[in-house]
């Protein structure tokens, strides 16, 4: 991939989020109540997403205590299961919730899903097929990410890295421009997301 | 002859003798300093195992200064065929031999060239002074290393023990067979092999660059010290010598989903049970 794409998506990205954030905050949309009950794919979604985006999360902002964890290959490989167990909770949530979507004819809705859903397929696949990514993420794709937030963007490392790891940081970065849009409601009367319209009935 | 030399050039190629002289002079240390490295790592690989320069006696004797006590032309005619001489019955040779406890050298092929160089090493050495002149731990041959230099080289390779200068541990995107819980990562080649196929000529100046696309950047900052380098030589040279039926790989995705399977379990009971409390 060429550099301008390094150094234009990253702050694309973010623009875009930050109007998705200014277009939820406008369209005033109710939150979900804190006692609907949450169907078992919204439960995978959070409970998978909350192990993967901490593992994300630790490795960018600190990588050398995740260098330092990682230096035992035993616990390396705990830390990798663990990670692995969660992609493949998130993954099964959001293909629930893209299906459960795509069948309420909730077309725009299930694509964001769907997009999302392909983005934690692409990091299944590198979690597998070029295993150990906690270990080479820091080292590889890190210095990009921390060279994006101070306005550097510096792709050097990344650039020698596999295709697939190239498209699922950049992917990674367009999936969360479009996550504020994921959670916008601007018809009141649908359905809260993670939730299934038989749960909320009976609510 | 000389006067007739002189004469017989003309002026400009005169003018030429003494810069040519001059550079010559100048050359001459940067050429032997260049000798003495090739030299030291001759040594290393071919003399080290039984010999030092400066360190004490071995199964052979400290070389230091050998130059200095016997004749070159006596040297060169030891290293070649130390069993020649020895049944020659010349004295020095005898008295070595019963010294070192009647173990004899074997006969050592080197080209005139090597021979220069390692005794450009040795000259080197002895201007240095004794206990200057430590052979690049590097260079020494893969195969010849200790259970403890392999051990290091292992735990380098797998982390537990972090490279002195903060560079990435291998065993994240390579596998070596054998390392590890479920094997070394699949970012990069698998290394089981690397020694066999490059042998220790490849090897020890890939480790010492590091310059592949991937390594180059990551590596620039913090290259491998001289005994790390030795030790996963080592590490990689007893890997490579492993003819073993590899271990099944434990199938990592597979383990993923049966966790998957039974977070899901628990999840669905644990859940389900609260819910079904919740009902009136």
């Amino acid at each position: 991939m060429s550099d301008a794409l390094f150094s234009a998506i990253p702050y694309v990205a973010a623009g875009a989020a930050v109007a998705g954030v200014a277009r939820r905050l406008m369209s005033r949309a109710p939150a979900p109540t804190a006692g609907t009950p949450w169907t078992p794919s919204g439960r995978a979604v959070l409970a998978g997403g909350a192990i993967v985006a901490l593992n994300h999360a630790l490795g960018l902002l600190a990588p050398r205590v995740m260098q330092a964890f990682n230096a035992s290959p035993g616990r390396l490989f705990t830390l990798e299961a663990v990670s692995l167990i969660g992609g493949l909770l998130l993954a099964w949530g959001l293909a629930g919730l893209t299906l459960r979507r795509a069948r309420d004819g909730q077309w725009g809705s299930a694509a964001l899903l769907g997009l999302v859903l392909t983005q934690a397929l692409s990091g299944l696949y590198l979690a597998v097929a070029l295993r150990w990514g906690s270990a080479w993420y820091v080292h590889v794709v890190v210095p990009y990410l921390r060279s994006v937030l101070v306005f550097q963007p510096d792709a050097a490392l990344l650039a020698q890295a596999p295709f697939v790891v190239q498209l699922h940081t950049l992917s990674g970065m367009v999936v969360l421009a479009l996550a504020p849009f994921i959670r916008a409601r601007p018809v009141s009367a649908a359905a809260p997301l993670l939730v299934t319209p038989r749960e909320e009935t009976a609510g | 002859m000389r006067t007739y030399a002189q004469e017989g050039r003309p002026r400009g190629a005169r003018g030429l003798v003494p810069v040519i002289q001059l550079l010559a002079v100048l050359a001459a240390p940067a050429v032997g300093a260049q000798g003495a490295t090739q030299g030291a790592t001759l040594f290393t690989q071919r003399c080290a195992t039984c010999h030092t320069v400066g360190e004490g006696d071995r199964v052979g004797p400290d070389l230091h200064g050998v130059l200095e006590r016997r004749e070159e032309a006596w040297v060169t005619r030891f290293i070649t065929s130390p069993g020649a001489v020895i049944d020659e019955g010349d004295p020095v040779a005898t008295a070595l031999l019963e010294q070192f406890n009647g173990i004899r050298m074997p006969d050592q092929q080197l080209t005139p060239e090597e021979r220069t160089a390692l005794y450009a090493f040795f000259r080197d050495c002895t201007q240095k002074g004794k206990g200057a002149c430590k052979p690049s731990p590097a260079a020494k041959m893969g195969t010849d290393a200790t259970p403890e230099e392999i051990a290091r080289g292992r735990r380098l390779f797998e982390g537990t023990e972090s490279l002195a200068k903060g560079g990435p541990a291998c065993f994240g995107c390579h596998d070596v067979r054998g390392v590890g819980v479920a094997g070394g990562g699949t970012l990069g080649p698998n290394l089981t092999f690397a020694f066999a196929r490059m042998g220790e000529r490849g090897m020890r100046p890939a480790l010492a660059k590091l310059d592949t696309s991937m390594m180059g950047p990551l590596y620039v900052k913090a290259p491998l010290e001289e005994e790390e380098q030795y030790a996963l030589k080592a590490f990689l040279a007893d890997a490579s010598r492993d003819g073993s039926r590899p271990r099944p790989d434990r199938d990592f995705f597979y383990l993923g989903l049966v966790g998957t399977l039974a977070v899901l379990g628990f999840m669905g009971v644990a859940f389900g049970a609260t819910a079904k409390r919740g009902q009136p």
